[in-house]
């Protein structure tokens, strides 16, 4: 019977004491918004030191630099993800990616000081990106992160208790994106929402309960978003393409 | 527990879909047991552990 190559390489990372928090399609498996990820990302601290570590786990899965940059302090500080695609036998064409530095999430220290550990069987404990800074890091340019952000926050409404913090509730009003359950936040819960359309003008919609425009809103939003995702790689792109024509000549 | 079970509006989601509910019912832990049971079906599928073009990545084009 095949097994899942996801297990041995979070084991690999634990075991070389690489500190990273793990982000995309596995975070999201564990916060209930996917069922099924075919790789593996991970913000990591830079420093010398946990490059080093993270160089060793690297070696120990057989993974290769797939395309630019080389892993290194310069490219990770600049915003650049290093990817890898492991060519051990058991685990064949697995690609690994780590940033160190992601658009409109707040910096590593802070991100580990937000951090979740999550027991895992036969694995240990694994460190994960907090719910809020995942959702912020899923606002890319990508069709595919957005119906994400939905269900990340359908399913931490769904698990919370009856009588929810003020602070998630704000989390909830801020972030989440299906348009009944803005409607209903905003009506079981109107002075939070009122405060909060200051900075989500699109509450103001929700509260008067009016759901075609909360989706066209929610749109807007998302194309904002996508928007500043494509120009904020744009440089990054830039730079990719020189290190590969510099290769190239 | 669910704050707005019962009420209508809410019913009308997209969390209606009893699959979506299960998933959210289980733990982090029981989710990642059961995703990796998805690994075994997609490898005898003919699936492989390459990842699938994305050609939103702002990668795309370095990857080919």
């Amino acid at each position: 019977m095949p097994e899942s190559p996801i297990p041995k390489v979070l084991s690999t990372f634990l075991k070389h004491k690489v500190k990273a928090l793990l982000i995309g399609g596995q975070a999201c498996i564990l916060y209930g918004a996917a069922e099924f990820s075919r790789d593996i990302d991970l913000v990591i601290m830079i420093s010398p030191e946990n490059l080093e570590d993270l160089t060793s786990a690297l070696k120990e899965l057989k993974a290769e630099r797939v395309f630019y940059p080389d892993l290194s302090e310069d490219a990770l500080l600049r915003g650049h993800a290093c990817h890898f695609r492991c060519q051990r036998k058991d685990m064949k064409g697995l690609r690994i990616d780590v940033i160190g530095v992601m658009r409109g999430v707040v910096s590593f220290p802070e991100l580990w000081s937000r951090r979740e550990e999550i027991a895992l069987p036969g694995i240990g404990k694994v460190v994960i990106i907090g719910l809020s800074d995942l959702v912020k890091s899923k606002k890319t340019q990508r069709d595919k992160d957005w119906p994400m952000i939905r269900r990340l926050i359908e399913a931490d409404i769904y698990g919370a208790p009856n009588d929810p913090s003020e602070d998630k509730i704000c989390f909830w009003l801020s972030e989440c994106r299906t348009p009944e359950l803005l409607i209903l936040l905003s009506a079981k819960y109107p002075e939070i929402a009122s405060r909060i359309s200051e900075n989500r003008p699109l509450l103001r919609s929700a509260i008067e309960g009016n759901r075609e425009k909360v989706q066209n809103l929610l749109k807007d939003e998302e194309d904002k978003e996508r928007e500043a995702d494509r120009q904020y790689w744009m440089p990054l792109k830039k730079e990719l393409e020189e290190w590969r024509h510099q290769k190239d000549t | 527990m669910d704050i707005f079970s019962e009420d209508p509006l809410y019913i009308e989601s997209s969390m209606e879909e009893a699959e979506v509910l299960d998933w959210y019912k289980m733990s982090p832990a029981e989710r990642f047991v059961e995703s990796q049971k998805l690994w075994e079906v997609f490898i005898l599928l003919g699936g492989d552990y390459a990842r699938e073009p994305d050609t939103q990545s702002p990668f795309h084009i370095f990857e080919t």
